[in-house]
């Protein structure tokens, strides 16, 4: 390992994270693992760039060190941003199939067994059948989620930047309720929210900000789309901010006029769903009870629509195409993990009623070890009125 | 087909893709195509969404209307903005590869031969390899690229989307021009590129905006990250606008003081070699020609480094992780497909100077029926200096 020139985490933390993942490799029974989704590539290496539409992994053998392969161009990002020694790019050019192939050979890979990331986006399928048929004596088993079971809970050097990030959150949430009014278009709410979260320090985020009014705020991740913002209609914000790519979200609302029955009682439902959820998350309590309590607090109140999704989902490193985690661990029907001190969810109570509008309000928060608490507790957990 | 409340293209439009797409599964002998890619998904239908990081995918058979399988969440986003009538969404706690084995058994494509995107990063190996156990009879064909054949040549009214794009991008480089101060920091500067390419009504785009300055600005694809710009900083900006998910995108440079000869020489030769291949790209020239005139004019000027990318790629609907589809084509080393009208790129020339900085000076182009002109334009191609 090699100090790198910007480092997120401390030496000790990345070696850490690789033995704990050794751990798990040796539970698989394999010989070396490649991983190719970016979030897992920086949670172990730190390693990171947004051009992962190019081929990259890392090749973690059991008994060496790491070797990276990635374009050219990204090379610079390992040397710079990782503790990653050996360093094997290839060209726009090559093919990174065949240089990976190559790479697994000279580690002495050619007829072991080869854990690969099957259920990772980053992965096509085109280039692990390839591969496999470059490599016929090696035997090809599925790792995914083995880097994954890692990033689940939070060290405290994560909180810390995911508490950086919740501040970046909350500032472009003021700036949007500041935004909003007669005249505006989402697109103008939008520019004001991107500087002040920008300006909080935020960098790129997994998703893009969500902010849509009126009948848009229905439609399922509708976000800006130059709509002028209208009387008696509710502005929906979802944002993020991200700080060396921990994010933390939330959901708040606006309505422009005087909010009707269904939107002002609606919204005293969700808030109220929104902390007695707080109320419960303590570690032990088993994800799938926590949402079938969320559930019947928000269908009960018969506000128009049921809660068709899940409650919330895990938190943490993210690159686009998500900003959270959800498919490490999400609080739904049939999950039946426990919640444990360090994790992370994005905890998103609300409704979205067609014809009328999304009711909708949520908060980050942080599994302590006696019960809960919120990171993105700055703006008032309440419908906003302009 | 039926009519959505936000339609981005006229029905025949859409139409003739569809049937275009047919006839290219016609030639490849399959029954029914699945279609996983997101760009894909929206040119087919109009269909988008941020949440594309749960499985998506619209079936079209040969002999019958498509049918899509979204998140039950996400089928707001059919109703709205496509002209698809046949939607069986699936909720949260669902099994969508059995949703998706299912319907094809409905259609009868049980036993028959269906094409799948092996090479798109959306459909994960896990769930196709799970999906051809459920469907032992069938037979699977790879139909990568089978749709993005459609999409190289655009149509006018694409042409229009993207030169709409164009001015967003101008507004976020203008901006940033301006913003670039000794003092301010990375994020003051993308906070201003932002809030101006927002304002001049762009979407939010596939890859960040890239916005850096000073010591970190030699890695790839770098871009905002808190740092203080100083004197003898170099800020590279490369900055895409976005309507109605079609980009247009422009790199510039602004050096603060007064800019070293090195510098003005190199931003001088990429400005030459950007003009070298605007006159020498026309339809029937090679994409390999076009990439060679950009890297002899660089590699020709004595600077010292060569290009050690392509010179362009394709540009025009996208989704994060990328503005680009450089994947359909590139202007680059060994490829020698023929340049056709109607094409768009984005032209890159940019080096790396050791000592200086990334110096590139770029615009998106549009292939005519008789040569090739700038979509982006009206910046300068120069080297700014504050």
């Amino acid at each position: 390992m090699k100090k790198p020139n910007w480092q997120y985490f401390s030496l000790e933390e990345y070696r850490q994270r690789l033995d704990a993942l050794r751990g798990r490799m040796e539970g698989l029974g394999v010989d070396a693992v490649l991983v190719n989704t970016p979030e897992n590539l920086y949670y172990l290496s730190g390693y990171q760039t947004p051009g992962y539409y190019w081929w990259q992994t890392l090749v973690v053998p059991m008994d060496r060190e790491p070797v990276s392969v990635t374009r050219r161009v990204e090379d610079s990002n390992m040397r710079e941003l990782g503790w990653v020694e050996d360093r094997r790019p290839y060209e726009d050019y090559e093919d990174w199939v065949e240089k990976t192939r190559d790479v697994l050979v000279d580690l002495g890979l050619r007829g072991k067994t080869i854990g690969m990331e099957l259920g990772s986006f980053f992965l096509p399928a085109r280039d692990y059948l390839k591969l496999q048929a470059l490599m016929p004596d090696a035997r090809f088993v599925d790792s995914t989620g083995l880097v994954e079971a890692g990033r689940l809970i939070k060290s405290p050097q994560e909180i810390e930047y995911m508490r950086q990030a919740a501040r970046a959150a909350e500032s472009a949430t003021l700036a949007g309720i500041e935004a909003v009014g007669l005249g505006a278009t989402e697109n103008d709410v939008a520019a004001e929210m991107h500087r002040a979260q920008i300006k909080a320090g935020s960098e790129y985020t997994g998703l893009p900000m969500f902010i849509a009014s009126g009948v848009r705020s229905t439609m399922t991740h509708a976000t800006w789309y130059r709509r002028p913002l209208q009387k008696d209609e509710v502005v929906f914000f979802e944002v993020p901010g991200c700080i060396n790519r921990y994010h933390a979200a939330m959901m708040r609302e606006v309505y422009i006029g005087d909010p009707p029955e269904w939107m002002s009682r609606g919204m005293d439902v969700v808030t109220d769903t929104l902390a007695k959820a707080k109320e419960k998350i303590k570690p032990g309590v088993v994800a799938g009870d926590l949402f079938e309590e969320i559930k019947e607090m928000l269908d009960s109140a018969e506000l128009g629509a049921k809660l068709e999704r899940r409650a919330a989902y895990s938190i943490g490193i993210a690159f686009a195409p998500d900003w959270g985690e959800g498919h490490i661990l999400s609080i739904m029907r049939g999950e039946e993990r426990q919640l444990q001190a360090g994790m992370a969810f994005h905890l998103i109570p609300g409704v979205r009623v067609v014809g009328l509008g999304g009711i909708l309000c949520s908060d980050t928060v942080l599994v302590t070890e006696r019960g809960c608490e919120t990171l993105t507790g700055g703006v008032e957990q309440k419908l906003f009125v302009k | 087909m039926k009519q959505a409340t936000w339609q981005y293209f006229t029905l025949e439009e859409y139409q003739g893709r569809l049937d275009a797409l047919r006839a290219r599964m016609e030639a490849k002998g399959v029954d029914c195509m699945l279609v996983h890619t997101p760009e894909n998904l929206c040119y087919l239908t109009g269909y988008q969404t941020p949440g594309y990081y749960w499985y998506q995918t619209l079936i079209v058979p040969m002999d019958r209307e498509p049918v899509f399988i979204t998140r039950l969440l996400e089928n707001s986003n059919v109703e709205h903005l496509t002209w698809v009538e046949d939607s069986r969404p699936y909720g949260d706690s669902d099994d969508w590869v059995q949703q998706t084995r299912d319907t094809l058994v409905d259609l009868g494509m049980g036993s028959k031969k269906i094409g799948v995107e092996m090479g798109s990063w959306f459909i994960t190996i896990s769930d196709f390899e799970r999906l051809k156990g459920m469907l032992p009879d069938a037979e699977w064909v790879d139909c990568s690229m089978m749709v993005e054949e459609g999409r190289m040549i655009k149509s006018p009214k694409e042409i229009e989307y993207i030169t709409q794009a164009a001015r967003a991008t101008e507004a976020g480089v203008v901006a940033g021009i301006e913003a670039s101060a000794v003092g301010a920091t990375e994020n003051e500067v993308a906070a201003a590129v932002h809030t101006a390419q927002i304002k001049a009504g762009s979407e939010y785009t596939g890859l960040p905006l890239f916005v850096t300055a000073g010591k970190r600005s030699f890695l790839g694809h770098v871009t905002w990250y808190r740092e203080t710009i100083q004197a003898g900083d170099t800020v590279f900006l490369e900055i895409s606008g976005c309507i109605n998910r079609y980009h247009a995108s422009q790199m510039r440079n602004v050096y603060l003081g007064e800019p070293p000869e090195a510098s003005v020489k190199a931003t001088g030769v990429m400005a030459t070699a950007l003009e070298e291949m605007i006159k020498f790209i026309k339809p029937g020239v090679r994409a390999h020609d076009a990439h060679m005139v950009c890297k002899n004019v660089i590699g020709d000027a004595g600077l010292g480094v060569e290009l050690n990318h392509r010179a362009g790629y394709s540009i025009g609907i996208a989704f994060a992780p990328d503005w680009g589809e450089g994947h359909i084509i590139s202007l680059n080393e060994g490829e020698y497909r023929e340049l056709r009208p109607g094409m768009t790129f984005h032209l890159i020339p940019a080096v790396f100077i050791p000592g200086l900085t990334s110096v590139g000076v770029s615009e998106t182009v549009l292939v005519t029926e008789s040569g090739c002109e700038p979509i982006t334009g009206n910046v300068e191609r120069k080297l700014f200096s504050k």
